[in-house]
């Protein structure tokens, strides 16, 4: 029996982080130096953490006393467990190192506020709370808490713009948490049970799903739309990313691909064995992924385009996992990882040229190669990395998603990724060739700009991409022996 | 026919835009008509082939007819509040509807 | 299911389907606001309802009590089936009361953008607020 210090560690320390560059806002050079170290110990964290299972308060698995309780099987988790595996060091290291690049970025500016960073770390504890919990109440309790903390980041940039997309934000927010609480509450009723692990191995027990628990389906997956972002919620999600400071866009979006796996995979192995939930999760993410390609496409605004790109990519992650397969839920969550940093690298690029340029409309930039020949150069990279063309991540993750459609039976949807990729690149290479190439230009960059952390991080992201599309299985195989090991 | 449909796009996106836009108009034009016919095939493979055969045709004529489909999801997909609501809704609806109707529950 | 339990799940799904109707019928900002704490609220008591037992006993943890603890600890107490068949299920308690918490974080963030909002257009119809949106682009 395993009982790790270090894995609520990773949720905890983030929150005293939060509070302490809170209490300390507007003490420019304190907020740096917390900001710096947590930073630092938040990615040491997750890489020296070993796998296990974390027990709150030591309670063990103990006897369920099934005569008495009427609970479906012999024994249960007493308390709240955290599971800490190889998927979830993986999908931790990612989310830390790209946190510690925004927080670099948020405390590098003239105005630093120890209020935002404390949001961003407060997002990164909840993410990470999310990855790890295997209690369904908490995990409703932090996918909450990054509402309130995303909204926040979105509503610092105190345009009139950002606020109503935070309200928006909050309006379905309140929403889809009172449907996945209320789905919880159902579940609650009927088995008796919060762990997902025992709930189950509870659903395989007792034999086919009653109303009630129909119901609970039901709702929950409205939840799992809201939080993935994807239709009817793409709207939303693509207006906070647009809305917020590109940098943080890169993180948000990051968080949301993220919590998708986290659900998916949560909602997956609690019922598992209904063949009608992984139909519904398909429909919507065919969906997902064409309006947002198509919406895409029709932008004129870098921060939208991105955000629509985003959206659809989110999709096809959405896509992967819910054609079922172990090899295409594999093919999923690998294409999620891939891709978070692909698009962090456009977010990031649009944010520099935002700084350089004071705007994002396509049709007034131009001629940007001559300004920041560097960051075209890496723009281009990203456009065809995310693509996925090799030698770059998206190719290997795209590559399985397609060979996962066609063997599950479905080559119609190997023809729709592989349509996607290309409405994907050419909505971005035709972003590329308006700020870049495109002669004639309205606006002068700002020659004060140097974009030195922005340039240093992004280089760094393309030389992951680059590193993952040569090794894959480095990445992939831990993913795939999780998923077959879950039995989803 | 593709001169009428060049100059329908260009009328209709004016303001986003010289020959690039047009031309990403273009893809997400073909984008759409693409997905509609995978949908179709997708949910009329499992039936009959006659069926199969005659529906995908059909589908391809009406879409080939009402081109462009692009403008008409674009205005779907506003930021409105309201939108999104009837959106939400619906699903909601549909959701509930599928899994009950799924399981046999329902008669 | 005692009648407390049903009444309780009915004004509860009152309480949802009347709070889902104003966030997505109702044009003024505030009572979409409320419209959405009113789902937590039905939430919640459903939740409660969960947890009723008519005449039911309050689990209480006394020093004595251990995590490892099995039937024969329960033995200078009622006996340990006694005490199950009796006590009120505690877990839902705790639940509601971590929503209480959420609730009312999310409801003084929407209250805090509405006045916000106000302040910019001087309305409180979602009509004029939102579909205005479009002209700014």
């Amino acid at each position: 029996m395993f009982n790790s210090t270090l894995i609520p560690l990773m949720v905890v320390f983030p929150l005293i982080a939060a509070v302490l560059v809170n209490f300390m806002h507007q003490k420019n050079m304190s907020v740096k130096i917390i900001a710096i170290v947590s930073s630092i110990v938040v990615i040491l964290v997750p890489l020296m953490t070993l796998y296990g299972v974390h027990l709150f308060s030591g309670h063990i698995r103990t006897e369920s006393f099934p005569g008495i309780s009427k609970l479906l099987i012999p024994d249960v988790y007493m308390g709240i467990v955290y599971s800490y595996g190889a998927l979830q060091k993986i999908l931790l290291a990612l989310l830390t190192v790209v946190t510690v690049f925004v927080v670099m970025l948020s405390i590098t500016r003239k105005l630093i506020s120890g209020v935002y960073v404390a949001m961003i770390f407060i997002s990164l504890a909840s993410v990470s709370a999310i990855i790890l919990a295997d209690d369904f109440f908490n995990f409703f309790v932090f996918t909450e808490v990054l509402t309130v903390a995303q909204a926040a980041l979105v509503i610092a940039v105190k345009e009139t713009k950002s606020h109503k997309a935070a309200f928006k934000y909050m309006i379905f927010g309140n929403i889809s948490g009172g449907s996945i609480l209320l789905g919880i509450a159902l579940l609650l009723g009927v088995y008796g049970l919060l762990n997902m692990t025992d709930l189950s191995n509870a659903i395989k027990a007792g034999g086919a799903l009653q109303p009630v628990a129909l119901t609970a389906v039901a709702l929950i997956t409205v939840g799992w739309l809201y939080e993935s972002g994807l239709f009817p919620f793409h709207i939303v999600k693509s207006n906070m990313y647009e809305n917020a400071i590109p940098e943080t866009a890169a993180l948000l979006q990051l968080q949301s691909k993220f919590v998708l796996v986290a659900m998916s995979i949560a909602l997956l192995r609690i019922f598992s064995g209904y063949p009608l939930l992984k139909s519904v999760m398909l429909g919507f993410a065919i969906f997902t992924v064409v309006i947002g390609s198509v919406m895409g496409l029709q932008q004129t605004d870098l921060r939208k385009l991105l955000s629509f790109v985003a959206v659809g990519q989110a999709g096809l992650v959405a896509m992967g996992i819910g054609l079922g397969t172990p090899f295409s839920i594999s093919a999923g969550v690998f294409h999620a990882i891939n891709d978070v940093l692909s698009m962090a690298i456009l977010f990031f690029v649009a944010g520099f040229i935002l700084e350089s340029y004071k705007t994002t409309k396509l049709d007034q930039l131009g001629e940007g190669l001559k300004k920041a020949p560097l960051v075209g150069l890496i723009m281009f990279l990203a456009t065809i990395a995310i693509s996925g063309v090799p030698p770059f991540n998206s190719y290997q993750s795209e590559l399985r998603l397609i060979q996962s459609a066609v063997q599950a039976g479905y080559p119609e949807l190997g023809i729709l990724v592989i349509l996607l990729s290309v409405a994907t690149f050419v909505a971005i290479i035709k972003a590329f060739y308006m700020i870049f190439l495109k002669p004639g230009t309205n606006i002068e960059a700002d020659p004060k700009v140097r974009g030195t952390m922005h340039k240093t991080i992004i280089v760094i992201l393309i030389v992951m991409c680059l590193f993952i599309g040569l090794f894959p299985n480095l990445i992939y195989d831990p993913i795939y022996n999780t998923i077959v090991a879950l039995g989803v | 026919m593709l001169d009428k449909i060049y100059e329908i796009f260009h009328d209709r996106m004016i303001h986003k835009g010289k020959g690039v836009g047009i031309g990403s108009g273009f893809t997400s034009e073909f984008l759409m008509i693409s997905f509609f016919l995978i949908a179709g095939i997708l949910v009329l493979r499992t039936a009959n082939s006659v069926l199969f055969a005659l529906g995908s045709m059909v589908i391809l004529a009406a879409i080939l007819f009402t081109v462009p489909t692009v403008f008409r999801v674009e205005k779907e997909n506003t930021d409105s509040i309201n939108l999104t609501c009837f959106y939400v809704a619906l699903s909601i609806a549909v959701l509930l509807i599928v899994f009950y109707a799924g399981s046999g529950v329902l008669i | 299911m005692e009648p407390f339990q049903v009444g309780a799940f009915l004004t509860a799904g009152i309480l949802v389907i009347t709070g889902l109707w104003a966030v997505i019928m109702m044009d003024n900002i505030l009572k979409k606001v409320i419209g959405a704490n009113l789902i937590g609220d039905g939430v919640n008591l459903v939740l409660i309802g969960i947890g009723y037992r008519p005449g039911g006993l309050v689990p209480e943890v006394t020093h004595q009590f251990h995590a490892t603890a099995v039937p024969s600890s329960f033995s200078h107490f009622l006996a340990f089936n006694e005490f199950a068949n009796q006590a009120s299920y505690s877990l839902p308690f705790a639940l509601v009361l971590t929503n209480i918490v959420i609730g009312a974080s999310t409801l003084s963030v929407m209250l805090a953008l509405s006045v916000v909002l106000y302040h910019k257009y001087h309305t409180l119809s979602v009509q004029k607020i939102f579909e205005g949106m479009e002209e700014e682009d």
